[in-house]
């Protein structure tokens, strides 16, 4: 297991060193001149000259991407182009936001997308299964940026169970249950569709393990259905399982860009857009490296979930 | 699977037979209906899209001679989403086409060639698949200027990667058929040999899964233009019309509605045309659900 965790963080190396050199070069080809930027239009050539000088940017690409991944590696993103504050100040509050909507997102995926698929395989064919695959096929194609507007509409401005918007009231204690209470919506609006699509291949992958001999022989000894459902297909297919939950944590991550900016949940989505629409660079930069640092970890530990899972493939 | 005669619910496994074969026929008069009318909305019969009326402005559906109501500036909103069909579904389709062409060259030569080429091209990818695809994409049309023409190198850009990896795998497995074996013996030169015998039979799963990721492309090109990334006001497309109508969410709850129902509708479309060419190209699939 050790050795497969470090051979996996060993080939994690080159890729990740690919990840910042494609997000170093976005920003390198970005329209629009830095100098430009920070000295503001009216700047001479000269001391555009002399600052290009001094921040390096007249020296060839690969030795400024060294310098500037050398900073990276340090901890040190630069400085927000607009508020002047250090960027890893910035980016270090955002991070807890979007793990606690990420997780939240992530659980709400795993037990409705299992329960939905693990209900509807075992009663494959029947009125409940067809209704259910139908609303499953309608809301794993819901955007979540709409899907959150709506939401909003019915349940904060309708109903007012939830707040529109934020992590924590202004008048509120700002404890666990305000927070939770802002983070029903969003999580919801990000689960949804990756959810729906994970019922979708639970479904089909229990249905899969149904047809198998050793089924067959449980049900032939008297076996109960709930047991053989739930004890002996859930087991053979829980790395099936996993790998699907897996393959929508693209998905679920997308869906969470959408989600903070539709509830301005204060995370690194966020102040991606925020970023993007005050063209603040340096935090661009960080808040895109940050967010596929994550993405990667994530992906990382569901192979290592889905190796301690499947003994067959240890010796692969 | 269940077999009808013993399965009590019998009546609506032929119904969902039907539905089988209806839905991807449904899918198809629909999104023909929206291309018809998106091409030509310059001479239907409706308001302009860009002609704000005050008097208008957040119109109930059906009032003031409008069929789908006004919007936050009192535009029409029927004009709009016929309008903004074009915009909607350029910056779906068009980097799926692009994408496609450039991914089966890459694909056909990682799978074909193999070897070095393969590494080269895999492993490069490799770095893309380590993006989630929306951030990739919101990142991309962030740097750049915002625009139509943005959306479209995003979503291209983003599409690749993915495309890509289907791809290679069609043209590796083609490659190992005796008869491209047979037409390399009887001297068929490479070109030949790629465009009349790899491209041809490595392209359907391709165009297949090109289709299905349309549908995942309305939702995430409209997203870019909802986030301000895409097309600029006051032009009209129906993430920039769900976008708009947040704004009025509480009065006029139809402005934010309309446009999000067309995108669901036209990503619904392609998903189920997609899941029905795969099908249907796919004899293992069929087997399987007649037995």
């Amino acid at each position: 297991m050790l050795l497969f965790l470090l051979k996996r963080l060993a080939a994690l190396v080159p890729v990740l060193l690919g990840v910042s050199f494609l997000v170093f070069l976005m920003v390198e080809l970005a329209p629009g001149d830095v100098t430009t930027l920070l000295l503001g239009p009216l700047a001479s050539e000269e001391a555009k000259a002399t600052l290009r000088k001094t921040l390096g940017l007249d020296q060839p690409i690969l030795i400024q991407y060294a310098k500037w991944l050398e900073h990276v590696l340090g901890g040190d993103f630069g400085v927000s182009i607009a508020t002047s504050r250090r960027v890893v100040d910035l980016l270090a509050p955002r991070l807890l936001a979007t793990v606690i909507l990420g997780g939240a997102s992530l659980a709400l995926t795993i037990v409705f997308g299992v329960a939905v698929g693990v209900i509807t395989a075992a009663r494959a064919g029947g009125l409940v299964d067809r209704v259910t695959q139908s609303v499953v096929l309608v809301i794993g194609n819901l955007p979540p940026y709409w899907l959150g507007l709506v939401l909003v509409f019915a349940f904060s401005l309708q109903f007012r169970w939830f707040p529109t918007s934020g992590m924590r009231s202004v008048s509120g204690n700002g404890g666990v249950t305000d927070v939770l209470n802002h983070l029903v919506l969003p999580a919801v609006t990000t689960a949804a569709a990756p959810a729906a699509v994970v019922a979708a291949m639970v479904r089909a992958a229990i249905i899969e393990v149904m047809g198998l001999d050793y089924i067959r022989v449980a049900r032939a000894k008297g076996v109960p259905r709930r047991t053989i459902i739930l004890k002996h297909a859930m087991r053979n297919a829980l790395p099936t399982i996993v790998t699907i939950i897996g393959l929508q944590m693209g998905y679920l991550f997308g869906g969470a860009l959408f989600s903070e900016v539709v509830f301005a949940w204060p995370g690194l989505g966020q102040l991606l857009y925020t970023s993007i629409v005050g063209r603040d660079l340096p935090v661009i930069q960080a808040s895109v490296l940050a967010i596929a640092l994550v993405f990667v970890l994530v992906n990382l530990a569901i192979d290592m979930l889905n190796r301690a899972l499947d003994p067959r493939g240890q010796h692969a | 699977m269940p077999d009808p005669v013993r399965h009590p619910s019998h009546l609506l496994g032929y119904a969902s037979k039907a539905w089988r074969n209806l839905g991807p026929l449904v899918a198809a008069a629909f999104l023909a209906l929206v291309v018809t009318l998106a091409i030509l909305a310059p001479w239907l019969p409706i308001a302009d899209p860009l002609d704000a009326d005050p008097s208008k402005r957040i119109a109930a559906i059906g009032t003031h001679d409008l069929w789908l109501g006004g919007d936050n500036q009192g535009r029409d909103i029927l004009a709009r989403l016929i309008w903004g069909a074009r915009i909607s579904l350029a910056i779906a389709v068009a980097p799926t086409l692009v994408a496609t062409l450039v991914s089966l060259f890459l694909g056909i030569a990682a799978g074909y060639h193999g070897r070095w080429l393969d590494h080269i091209i895999m492993r490069t990818l490799d770095v893309f698949f380590a993006f989630p695809l929306v951030l990739l994409a919101i990142a991309i049309a962030g740097i750049l200027q915002p625009g139509v023409l943005t959306e479209i190198v995003a979503i291209t850009v983003v599409l690749v990667p993915y495309v890509t990896r289907v791809a290679r795998t069609s043209a590796g497995q083609v490659a190992s058929q005796t008869y491209i074996e047979a037409a390399r013996a009887s001297g068929a030169s490479v070109g030949a040999l790629l465009l009349r015998y790899v491209l041809p039979n490595a392209a359907p799963p391709v165009l297949v899964y090109a289709t299905t990721l349309c549908g995942l492309m309305i939702v995430v090109g409209s997203g870019l233009s909802f986030l301000g990334l895409g097309v600029q006001p006051p032009a009209a497309d129906w993430g920039a019309m769900v976008a708009d109508g947040g704004v009025v969410l509480r009065k006029a709850a139809h402005a934010t509605l309309l446009p999000g129902l067309m995108i669901v509708l036209a990503a619904l479309a392609f998903s189920t045309l997609g899941e029905a060419l795969r099908e249907a190209l796919d004899p293992r699939s069929n087997r399987r659900r007649s037995s």
